[in-house]
């Protein structure tokens, strides 16, 4: 069952992944464009690294991008048949939801794939002055699990009722206007920022998402 | 055009009044004036400011030569850290510590109870709200061995000012000399790096303080350095527009002494003074500031300190040390990789126990 819905779940979401995958194929190569092999150790390595760290940022935003569009697609066609299909299906609803996120999962793989191997022929294809150093291995680990943590948080949210989504959607909002609305009144109240701490620092869910996303450091 | 006149007209009266206002007289009377305000404002200042600190209750603590005072909410936690401030200094210095001896260095945490003590002395640590017990120690290290150092000769403060202080908050901050060892765009820095120990002497500012200009740099160095001086005429023009060397030498020779800058930077110039100090052990710091040794070259004085024989030795371990420092910049911890699969999995769960179509 899992390789019939492994093999539904791959027709519906190719195209997206085929766009998101020569994305993220491309982008390592794109971050070491601005490295002059011609140059070679004479070029301004300060300035080089911060270019490779400016397109690091979009790794992230890739793996969240992925994630979320996988999650949606994932979950699309069963709100949209109102899960007559999975009804139908001997199975209970946990078994089905199991199935439906190990095929997402392994879809996932295929844009961390192409991150590594983008960022193995960005490595070989760059001559880098005696210091630095390429981490395309670290860097698609690292993408991949910020997308599989992102992909959950999607899947679950997507699994659930339009109500559960609307409660999380809220909740996020009303933090951000209570934010705006203390930051009006000239309080010195702050309760975003206690939150993003529990969120994006250790051991938060979102830790994975910071720290220095470079193909090439020191 | 009766509007012209009527312009022309007011600037004519109105000029000489502000003309006249200038004069020398007028000027001199009006420093006086404003000179003799601001003695008086600030005879009151300290005045209030001697009330504000008979008020609060404040504590001396002493450890070896070092005096520390800190206010009494704040007292226990300084106290915690002046000892090892003390006994690191004196491990540092040797018996050249006691220079702190006159000084009362005054410790303050940002909010404490009885709010800021005004001090007009340059020996204040202002430390931010509940700072620990080590932050203590490092900045009082910090203070009283810029105090030590602004002992020192000549050649030795040319070198690194005295505010560079070795065994304070810089000391274990190698990945920094790393990262500028590598990162430098200067020809001498990356082929210190690369194991040219002369080339270390120039980058680390050693050797070739007598021309600088050229000791330091190659052309490409000279040509990038010029090219961020901004638009200038001149020598500065030239070589910006790809004259020969010469003009990127005049240009930089132009330059005060002040704003050439080092191949590397005063962190990795303080790492060395470090490295020399915790080779030589007790007595290094007496053997650096030797009268004897004044005037010699700095590598060789730093090589005296550290008890080397040669100073090619003490840069091999400068450069060993700072090799090891190799920051881990771009790394996946085990620990948060598994908190990421375990998130991962969390998440998912959540999504099975969903209560849709039950």
């Amino acid at each position: 069952m899992f390789r019939q819905l492994l093999y539904t779940q791959w027709k519906w979401s190719r195209l997206v992944l085929l766009v998101i995958g020569l994305a993220a194929f491309a982008l390592p190569l794109l971050s070491v464009q601005g490295v002059r092999p011609d140059d070679l150790g004479r070029f301004d390595v300060e300035q080089m690294l911060a270019g490779v760290q400016t397109w690091g940022l979009l790794y992230p935003v890739l793996a969240t991008a992925a994630a979320l569009i996988l999650a949606m697609t994932t979950w699309g066609p069963d709100h949209r048949g109102k899960h007559i299909y999975a009804l139908s299906l001997p199975i209970p609803r946990w078994h089905y939801a199991l199935l439906r996120f190990g095929a997402g999962c392994v879809l996932l793989a295929a844009p961390v794939a192409m991150v590594w191997i983008g960022a193995l022929v960005a490595s070989a294809a760059t001559n880098l002055p005696a210091g630095l150093e390429t981490y395309p291995t670290i860097l698609a680990l690292r993408f991949g699990l910020a997308a599989l943590v992102a992909y959950a948080a999607f899947f679950a949210i997507s699994a659930g009722t339009n109500r559960t989504a609307g409660v999380v959607l809220g909740i996020i909002g009303g933090l951000v206007v209570a934010q705006l609305i203390l930051l009006i009144a000239d309080t010195n109240i702050n309760v975003l920022s206690p939150l993003l701490i529990r969120l994006f620092v250790w051991p938060g869910p979102l830790e994975i998402f910071t720290g220095r996303w470079m193909l090439i450091d020191v | 055009m009766s509007r012209f006149w009527l312009c022309v007209w007011l600037c004519a009266t109105a000029l000489p009044a502000p003309v006249a206002a200038q004069s020398r007289a007028e000027l001199d009377r009006r420093i006086a004036r404003l000179t003799g305000l601001f003695e008086h404002a600030e005879a009151l200042r300290v005045r209030a400011d001697s009330v504000v600190r008979a008020r609060v209750a404040v504590d001396t603590i002493r450890a070896g030569a070092l005096r520390v005072v800190a206010a009494r909410s704040i007292a226990n936690v300084v106290a915690q850290g002046v000892d090892s401030a003390w006994r690191s200094l004196e491990a540092t210095f040797g018996p050249s510590a006691r220079a702190v001896t006159p000084h009362a260095i005054i410790v303050q945490f940002w909010g404490q109870a009885e709010g800021t003590i005004p001090y007009n002395d340059a020996d204040v640590v202002n430390l931010p709200a509940q700072a620990s017990a080590d932050l203590v120690t490092r900045f009082v290290i910090q203070h009283g061995a810029a105090i030590v150092r602004s002992t020192e000769d000549s050649q030795l403060t040319a070198w690194l000012p005295p505010q560079f202080a070795p065994g304070g908050p810089a000391r274990d901050r190698l990945d920094i000399v790393y990262i500028d060892l590598v990162t430098s765009p200067r020809s001498k820095a990356h082929r210190c790096y690369l194991g040219d120990l002369v080339a270390c002497r120039a980058a680390l500012a050693l050797r070739g303080r007598e021309d600088p200009i050229l000791e330091w740099f190659d052309a490409a160095d000279r040509r990038a350095i010029v090219r961020r001086l901004g638009r200038f005429a001149g020598n500065v023009d030239r070589c910006q527009r790809g004259g020969p060397d010469e003009t990127c030498d005049a240009a930089m020779r132009a330059l005060p002494s002040r704003d050439i800058p080092t191949p590397l930077s005063v962190a990795a110039r303080l790492s060395l003074l470090q490295t020399a100090l915790d080779a030589g052990g007790p007595g290094a710091y007496d053997r650096l500031r030797d009268p004897r040794s004044v005037g010699r070259p700095m590598d060789e004085r730093l090589a005296l300190a550290a008890g080397l024989g040669s100073s090619d030795s003490l840069l091999s371990a400068w450069r060993a040390h700072v090799l090891a420092a190799r920051p881990h910049t771009v790394e996946v911890s085990a620990p948060v990789a598994w908190a990421a699969v375990l998130w991962g999995a969390m998440l998912g769960v959540l999504a099975l126990r969903s209560t849709r179509w039950r």
